[in-house]
């Protein structure tokens, strides 16, 4: 069975929304910091209300942050 | 290291935890009878829960005050789940092994021999098991938080 993993590109989006910061994203979503910098280093796959919640914050469509990649 | 506020409080409960029991139980004699009374064994194992309420008090007023606390998000409730579930799996392994050790202390009382164990063993066990459930608990966490889920 492949393993798979969920990929985003939350990095990239915070800078270009005006260099945001991890808390000042956390903040928006309402989750730690810490949370914000695992998902960014793909150690953890956020729930899809978060997922959801954080391209809200971008204002983006959901699969402009996240990407399913079977093979990672 | 960066540590997380969650995993700055997690690493004082665990370290204050394994300090405080350790001493208890390298005080206590488990399989022994030591003669000690009820009320000394008693006043062993408060003092150690006494002492442990206290340290985890300061320890974690100092955190809160030194960093800011912050809520538990859904990443923190997720691991703490695992923690629970090894923690579970020790505290249920505790009770199977206080089963037989009630029988054995009650074959050494009919054996007219309770001088020669602890009669205080089967509680010493689950006691034993409990604090390193909460141990595997903290351990389990820590080992998530710098992994990742």
């Amino acid at each position: 069975m492949a393993k798979g993993h969920i990929l985003n590109n939350i990095r990239t989006l915070r800078f270009h929304a005006s260099e945001m910061t991890q808390q000042e994203l956390a903040a928006k979503v309402g989750v730690t910091r810490q949370t914000i910098i695992a998902i960014e280093q793909n150690k953890y796959s956020p729930s899809l209300e978060v997922a959801f919640r954080i391209a809200h914050v971008f204002g983006v469509p959901f699969d402009q942050v996240f990407r399913y990649d079977p093979y990672a | 290291m960066n540590l997380s506020y969650q995993e700055k409080s997690i690493w004082g409960s665990m370290v204050a935890t394994i300090g405080v029991f350790g001493w208890y139980f390298a005080n206590t004699p488990v399989f022994r009878n030591d003669g000690l009374t009820r009320s000394g064994r008693l006043g062993h194992l408060v003092s150690a829960v006494v002492l442990l309420v206290i340290i985890q008090i300061v320890y974690q007023a100092v955190v809160a005050l030194k960093w800011k606390a912050e809520k538990k998000d859904e990443r923190d409730i997720q691991i703490e789940g695992k923690a629970f579930r090894n923690a579970y799996f020790l505290l249920a392994t505790g009770a199977l092994a206080a089963m037989p050790a009630v029988v054995i202390v009650g074959e050494f009382h009919q054996q007219g021999e309770p001088h020669l164990i602890s009669p205080y063993l089967a509680i010493d066990i689950l006691l034993f098991f409990l604090v390193a459930a909460e141990i595997a608990k903290s351990a389990t966490q820590l080992f998530y938080y710098r992994r990742g889920l």
